[in-house]
């Protein structure tokens, strides 16, 4: 084979490559400064959880895997009562942004911050995002049933993750 | 006698037919089967680097970027999964953090705990001296975009774009302030952001065809036509078989 032919073959390859992972670039819908800026009426304290042994082990049984991390920092409303957390998880290879407030042990909201992946995006939809309201720790599940989405299963699992793991760290935080 | 012809005919062409795509359909078939559980295989983070792959993707072995910080050597582990750059940064042996290529500088901190800025493609990763992460800081959480060095000036650190603006970082409150712009980096050769192709990519592209470019897709093409002709011909010799 000539070179050039080679060199036609490769570009064919990549470019073939490159259209298949159209749209595989981050994605960011918000910014941690917006969705702080949703969620409190006034700014909240920022804090750190640091995560010990004992609640790695505890989180990687939510998570599936063991949590990364020494720390993990939260937003907190004066009162002490909602907490707000943005973590990365990922979906298939690259981390989703998802932002996950917590109000009396139940969900307030969820929000995709950003999302990396090409495939699974449909999870920042506020039709999915919505289904997490209200929703509590039981055991190791969330207490209300959240419907996936065809094609997007890892992302879903990626954010189902996230969601037990705040409801989880704002069990941690001690009253203010 | 006409219909006894026919029925030979059409297993005549399902045999050679069958012959001739017997190590396509193989290869289509096992490539199918292994992408049907990429997640659970763990294919796309299996990275491959052979020297005649990433010579026919058209890939340079790029250096191993390497970072010595507290006394501990580390290195980035990247590989393209598509066309999308992933990768590790590995201490030991032991992966410390995802660190999305290319690893673009790193500096020890001074201070009490020893840590380290490593700076990634958009994302700032603080690592402690014994090489566990810390944090990490993301665009999305207010790290300026684009940042290409860090430096130590001041006793703050400072991340710079390449045109020599720059921010002071605080890794406590993660906020970036504005400093006096320095002159602009010296521009480096721009090397591939990861030196690799996943297992998964290569799986994808061997089979739709694509390895072997444009050509590659129409034989495949060209074989799944005749894949329906095998199984309207295989059809057609029990429809049609004498009883």
């Amino acid at each position: 084979m000539t070179a050039r032919a080679r060199q036609l073959l490769t570009a064919a390859a990549l470019l073939a490559s490159l259209w298949l992972s159209a749209g595989a670039r981050a994605e960011v819908y918000l910014s941690q400064a917006e969705f702080t800026q949703r969620y409190f009426s006034e700014p909240p304290a920022a804090g750190q959880l640091w995560l010990t042994d004992e609640l790695k082990q505890q989180a990687k049984r939510l998570l599936g895997r063991q949590p990364a991390g020494l720390r993990v920092r939260y937003q907190r409303s004066t009162d002490g009562l909602r907490s707000a957390w943005v973590m990365n998880e990922i979906g298939k290879e690259l981390p989703i942004t998802i932002g996950v407030v917590v109000e009396g042990e139940r969900i307030v909201a969820v929000e995709i911050l950003a999302f990396r992946e090409s495939r699974g995006w449909e999870v920042r939809f506020p039709a999915y995002t919505a289904q997490y309201r209200g929703a509590a720790l039981d055991g190791e599940r969330l207490s209300e049933n959240i419907d996936g989405i065809t094609g997007a299963t890892l992302s879903v699992r990626a954010v189902n993750a996230v969601a037990k793991l705040a409801l989880f760290y704002a069990q941690q935080l001690a009253p203010s | 006698m006409a219909k006894k012809y026919r029925t030979t005919a059409a297993m005549r062409w399902h045999s050679r037919v069958g012959v001739a795509l017997f190590w396509l359909l193989v290869l289509l078939s096992l490539t199918g089967i292994a992408l049907n559980h990429t997640d659970r295989l763990g294919l796309a983070k299996i990275s491959l680097q052979a020297p005649l792959l990433l010579d026919w993707y058209g890939l340079d072995a790029a250096p191993a970027e390497r970072a010595s910080l507290h006394g501990r050597d580390y290195q980035l582990q990247s590989y393209y999964s598509g066309a999308q750059p992933v990768g590790s940064l590995y201490s030991d042996g032991r992966a410390v953090a995802a660190c999305p290529p290319p690893l673009h500088s790193a500096v020890a901190l001074p201070g009490e705990p020893a840590l380290s800025a490593v700076l990634c493609n958009d994302e700032l990763l603080l690592i402690t001296a014994d090489a566990q992460l810390l944090d990490s800081w993301q665009v999305v959480a207010g790290l300026p975009s684009g940042l290409r060095a860090l430096s130590w000036e001041n006793q703050q650190l400072v991340g710079r774009h390449s045109d020599g603006s720059g921010w002071a970082l605080d890794t406590t409150q993660f906020t970036a302030t504005a400093v006096a712009a320095a002159p602009a980096l010296a521009s480096s050769p721009s090397a591939a952001p990861a030196a690799g192709v996943s297992l998964q990519t290569l799986l994808l592209d061997l089979h739709s065809g694509r390895l072997f470019g444009a050509a590659g897709v129409w034989v495949v093409d060209i074989a799944g036509l005749l894949f329906c002709l095998l199984a309207l011909t295989g059809l057609w010799s029990v429809v049609k078989r004498p009883r």
